[in-house]
């Protein structure tokens, strides 16, 4: 074949395909030691001797059978695709699970190379894997790996290409199974063979129709192959105790179990850090204490370390905003191109940039804890509460990434295999603050608030989108989307050592989107915020925004907000970051931000400033969420609704908090 | 000792799988994961109610307790 070679990444969760990817394309992907981070199919570049080589890396998945969306997706590739190689990347101190897996693989294509990564740990737990033998068995090429450290990717470069190009042949061990399942298969692929099936290997959809795999049957009817479906469901149930859901997987790790018999050799390992950090972490009382901890830990960090920094980004732009405005007068340039630049651009960026150390702290702790291996745990020790919501550990994850980011953190619902639990996990994801909103809610607390008060201020805002969501949760359960309690199954992989690179590189990684969506998002926000509080007249009360917020403002008036609230929050659907920036707009008399903080100190009580908190904290997710809602759901009709309940649940919160506070005299 | 659902094995205690009930779905789900028939499988931490933690062919896995229900295993 001519053209451009593509090169698929194959594997289990969590086994170092974004850490292989990252290796061979130079891309900055996600790593983090949890499984099911990768949902989405995920494609790079890599040139070797000036040939251009496509990567792609599918989702971690541990089967290829229909139940999930990740399996159909690397499926679906494979079979479809037909890439020129794929990488089946095997973890080396889990290798009988992980070669579960692959026995899958060698079913579809001969084109497999395997890469036997995270060899250091294996030998570490006393596992000794005999690759050459390894390969023998399996009639493909095995390259041992340690991804981390780029050990052994050369070789497995060359080895792809190799086979790539069909230079290198491969002879892949044939999976057989007993007689009577094989008497089956063979009926079937004769049956099949009239049919044009879109190049799926018979014997292989033979063996995915006896286990009724809902996709082949479906492909199957399309081809019009309704009548073999009837033979095939007319066929009299096997011999003995096992149906064939449980005969063709025993089949495999029988398999896999001779092989690693011959290929790898145990040592006795004593107990492992893992056994006794989980004896702690995991504690049947003591975890769910250490979870709030760490929670605690890293929103008391981020708060406590940002307060200092985000002051001194503001200074400095305040700086800028002066000299950029004595040079734009001296030179003569007109007043509204002076308003623009300095109130418009440099102060709405300026106001957003102010959040970049809640930013950078966040994520950085966070990685440190995406990377010890300690997530999964968090979801094993949420199990039980997660269960009283109707759902269970594993939707923990999605909520926990939704503080960084909700439109990631809606994308990893995509590991819950069920439809309804997952659109709870979509639904809920909202009321989860996200860094911007965390970056407007530390910057408010700060300006109304000081020392131990504002943390409690802050504690008591996170505590109650913590209660809202389990509120919400079960509210959609029992109400809207009822279903049984979801089965909870989920690997947890080793502790280790965060590598320090990766969390950089993470960090820096988000540190830049941030400040891009600044550069662009939102200058085009604080543009059009500018132009609508300057025009028509010159006076901020006759101002488009003026008008705008006035028609809103009896609604807001029910929370103590004034009109130019309801407009900030109106600007902070486009990206929340800009309700700081339009309130600085348009409270900010004399320019400065200390012009803004003075107004709005001036003009907001703690009271409505706390509701105001509130209200921006759970109102309506903001553009780039709702799109991504769409997208995940497929459907108006849920997106709607995850809008419309934020709003009413914002509105409801906004006016009991502004009124009971009222009568308690707070006001 | 009689067969017992691993819901109920006591934690460090070697058991092999007997079989896996439950719908379609669940019991190819629970096999891909290593929970077929003839697996060994120890219960590494257990709680009164929660979920369970269990090593099965060299991997530490969370099972939920009602999953756990559906597997019947035979203590060593
Ligand atoms: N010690 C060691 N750790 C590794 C090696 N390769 C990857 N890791 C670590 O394993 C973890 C998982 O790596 P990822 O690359 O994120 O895994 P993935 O396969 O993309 O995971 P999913 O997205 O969940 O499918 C990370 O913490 C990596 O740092 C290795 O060779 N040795």
């Amino acid at each position: 074949m001519n053209g451009k070679k593509v090169m698929a990444l194959a594997g289990n969760p969590n086994v170092g395909k974004s850490t292989i990817f990252n290796a061979l394309t130079g891309a900055r992907q996600h790593v983090g030691n949890w499984p099911g981070k990768t949902v989405e199919q995920k494609k790079g570049y890599f040139e070797i001797n000036r040939e251009k080589i496509e990567v792609v890396d599918l989702p971690g998945t541990y089967s290829l059978t229909a139940y999930s969306i990740e399996e159909t997706v690397a499926r679906d590739f494979i079979i479809k695709d037909k890439p020129d190689v794929v990488i089946d990347i095997l973890d080396a101190s889990n290798i009988e699970r992980n070669l579960y897996l692959t026995l899958q693989i060698l079913e579809l294509t001969d084109r497999v190379v395997v890469a036997l990564n995270k060899t250091d740990i294996a030998e570490a737990e006393g596992a000794e894997i005999d690759a050459e033998k390894l390969s023998r068995l399996l009639g493909v090429p095995v390259i041992p790996l340690i991804a981390t450290h780029k050990s052994g990717i050369d070789r497995l470069v060359k080895t792809a290409l190799d086979i790539a190009k069909g230079e290198k042949k491969t002879t892949p061990l044939k999976i057989a199974y007993d007689r009577a399942v094989e008497g089956r298969i063979e009926k079937i692929e004769l049956m099949l063979k009239p049919l044009s099936l879109e190049g799926y290997p018979l014997r292989w959809l033979a063996i995915k129709l006896l286990e009724m795999d809902s996709a082949a049957v479906e492909l199957v009817k399309k081809a019009g192959g309704k009548d073999i479906l009837i033979d095939i469901s007319g066929m009299e149930p096997l011999e003995g105790e096992h149906d064939i859901e449980t005969v063709v997987p025993a089949t495999l790790y029988d398999i896999i179990g001779k092989i690693v018999d011959e290929a790898v050799i145990y040592k006795e390992k004593g107990e492992t850090l893992t056994d006794r950090l989980d004896r702690v972490l995991t504690h049947k009382y003591l975890g769910l204490p250490i979870l709030f901890l760490v929670y605690g830990l890293i929103f008391g960090i981020t708060f406590v370390l940002s307060t200092p920094l985000m002051e001194l980004i503001d200074t400095g732009f305040n700086v800028l905003r002066g000299g950029a405005a004595s040079i734009l007068s001296s030179s003569g340039a007109p007043a509204w191109l002076n308003g623009l630049i300095v109130d418009g651009i440099i102060a709405g960026v300026g106001g957003v940039m102010v959040f970049l150390p809640v930013i950078i702290l966040f994520f950085f702790m966070f990685a440190i804890v995406e990377n010890s291996g300690y997530m999964a745990r968090a979801a094993f020790v949420m199990d039980r509460i997660m269960h009283k919501m109707g759902l269970h550990g594993k939707t923990f994850l999605p909520l926990l990434l939704g503080y960084g980011c909700n439109v990631p953190a809606i994308m990893a619902t995509r590991t819950l295999e069920n439809r309804k639990d997952r659109l709870i996990a979509i639904l809920i994801n909202p009321l989860i603050p996200c860094g911007a909103r965390l970056g407007v809610m530390t910057f408010i607390v700060s300006v109304f608030f000081s020392g131990l008060t504002a943390t409690l201020v802050m504690l008591s805002l996170i505590m109650i989108s913590l209660g809202l969501v389990f509120l919400m949760g079960v509210l959609f359960r029992k109400f809207v989307l009822p279903g049984e309690h979801p089965p909870f199954l989920m690997e947890l992989p080793p502790y280790q050592m965060p590598g320090i690179m990766d969390i950089l590189i993470h960090t820096g990684e988000r540190g830049s989107i941030f400040v891009k969506k600044a550069g662009t998002v939102i200058v085009a926000v604080s543009i059009v915020i500018w132009y609508l509080s300057n025009y028509p007249g010159a006076n901020i009360n006759s101002s488009y925004a003026a008008m705008l917020g006035r028609t809103l403002e009896p609604l807001g008036s029910l929370m103590g907000f004034d009109w130019r609230i309801m407009v900030a929050l109106i600007a902070g659907f486009g990206a929340k970051e800009t309700t700081i920036t339009t309130l600085g707009v348009l409270y900010a008399s004399g320019g400065s931000s200390a012009g803004f903080i003075a107004g709005i100190t001036a003009s907001l009580t703690p009271l409505v400033a706390y509701t105001f908190l509130l209200v921006q904290m759970i109102y309506v997710p903001c553009l780039a969420t709702v799109a991504i809602i769409k997208k995940e759901t497929g459907s108006w009709k849920w997106t709607g609704i995850a809008v419309g309940y934020t709003l009413l649940l914002a509105l409801i919160l906004g006016v009991l908090v502004y009124g009971i506070g009222k009568l308690l005299g707070w006001g | 000792m009689p067969p017992l659902p691993l819901s109920l094995l006591s934690p460090n205690q070697k058991a092999s799988v007997i079989s896996v009930s439950g719908g379609r779905g669940l019991v190819k789900r629970l096999n891909d994961m290593g929970f077929g028939p003839g697996a060994e499988v120890m219960v590494l931490n257990r709680a009164m109610s929660g979920p369970l933690m269990v090593m099965i062919r060299g991997t530490r896995v969370a099972i939920g307790r009602g999953l756990a229900t559906k597997i019947m295993v035979n203590p060593e």
